[in-house]
């Protein structure tokens, strides 16, 4: 990080408050149409997907392996709904036992 | 008052078991990132956004620039204007003061409690609020504070913590929605496509913004909350 990490939290703190923040002035006066909203809650599925391809691949840039088997083990558990933090220690483990034996 | 600030903050004692594990992998990955354990909790404190914050990690390890980290921030969390707007015209009778208070930490999850509820007192709401936001800087100090224990070779295979992360988030609300499923594989292609002409960070965020315009014309259904439990 070429900048100080204080301007980043405070850049992303102001950025998010400002939408919170505006329909509790604006009462009424922001409307955002069916679609609009939409396409807005639409956006953290279109980010966590291109947050996880391709980088996934290149987690260890000599190992996809790694990428691919550690993100395998997440998704299916993600898949039955098991929580994020499981998701997460099962990945680690998965990639411990990687580099540990193979 | 102490009544609606109590049952609001029994209300939201489910959604808190949600956001604790995010907190901590948030607050573990932070760390691994380069913050300090002080720095991860102040961004769970001010930014109050889990899917933002763990967003603003991954785009840290890629070296991105401070401006595609804070632009990717605003498109992520706008979706929070909708939500605001629905819960600020029922508290429309509370003071100024107080819809800025209880705007701070309006989140999927303190508007899904509050939308499914009858009560609309400000107190409720800031109950259920105290209590999200309580649950997630706590786990958050509990996970940066994880990373001092671990043995070297766990935090050797940290890299995959983060994707694990975003598809535990992102998996349980997208399985039952087959449009959804498409959209989010589109995205991800249009994302790798993207970074053989575009840096990383710039790609990522054209790839949100489109894929989500494209899903306005492609999802029919009602779309689930990302981080949180049910369909509002």
């Amino acid at each position: 990080m070429n900048y100080p990490v204080i301007f980043l939290i405070l850049g992303m703190a102001v950025v998010t408050y400002i939408p919170r923040a505006l329909p509790a002035v604006l009462i009424d006066r922001i409307k955002p149409s069916p679609k609009v909203g939409k396409f807005l809650r639409l956006i953290p599925y279109t980010a966590m997907a291109a947050l996880i391809f391709p980088s996934v691949l290149y987690v260890d840039t000599e190992r996809p392996e790694i990428g691919i088997i550690g993100g395998t083990a997440a998704g299916i558990l993600a898949w039955l709904n098991c929580p994020v933090i499981i998701c997460v220690i099962a990945a680690i483990a998965v990639d411990m036992v990687l580099y540990l034996v193979f | 008052m102490n009544n609606k600030f109590l049952s609001g903050m029994k209300a939201s004692i489910p959604a808190c078991l949600g956001v604790i594990p995010v907190g901590i992998s948030f607050g573990l990955l932070a760390v691994k990132a380069g913050l300090t354990n002080f720095e991860a909790m102040l961004m769970s404190a001010m930014v109050m956004a889990g899917a933002a914050q763990l967003m603003s990690i991954s785009m840290i390890t890629q070296g991105a620039a401070l401006s595609a980290i804070i632009l990717g921030t605003f498109f992520i969390n706008l979706r929070h204007i909708v939500m605001s707007s629905s819960v600020m015209h029922r508290m429309r009778k509370a003071a100024p003061v107080q819809r800025l208070i209880a705007a701070f930490a309006l989140c999927d999850e303190s508007f899904a409690i509050y939308s499914l509820s009858e009560e609309d007192s400000y107190f409720f709401l800031l109950g259920i609020n105290s209590a999200l936001y309580g649950s997630f800087i706590a786990s958050t100090v509990i996970g940066s504070l994880m990373t001092d224990f671990l043995p070297q070779i766990v935090i050797d295979s940290f890299s995959i913590a983060l994707y694990a992360a975003f598809l535990g988030l992102l998996l349980p609300s997208i399985k039952h929605n087959f449009q959804l499923i498409f959209l989010v594989v589109g995205t991800a292609l249009l994302n790798w496509l993207m970074q053989f002409f575009l840096p990383p960070s710039w790609s990522l965020i054209l790839a949100m913004v489109l894929g989500a315009a494209i899903g306005v014309f492609v999802v029919e259904d009602e779309i689930p909350l990302v981080d949180g439990e049910g369909t509002v």
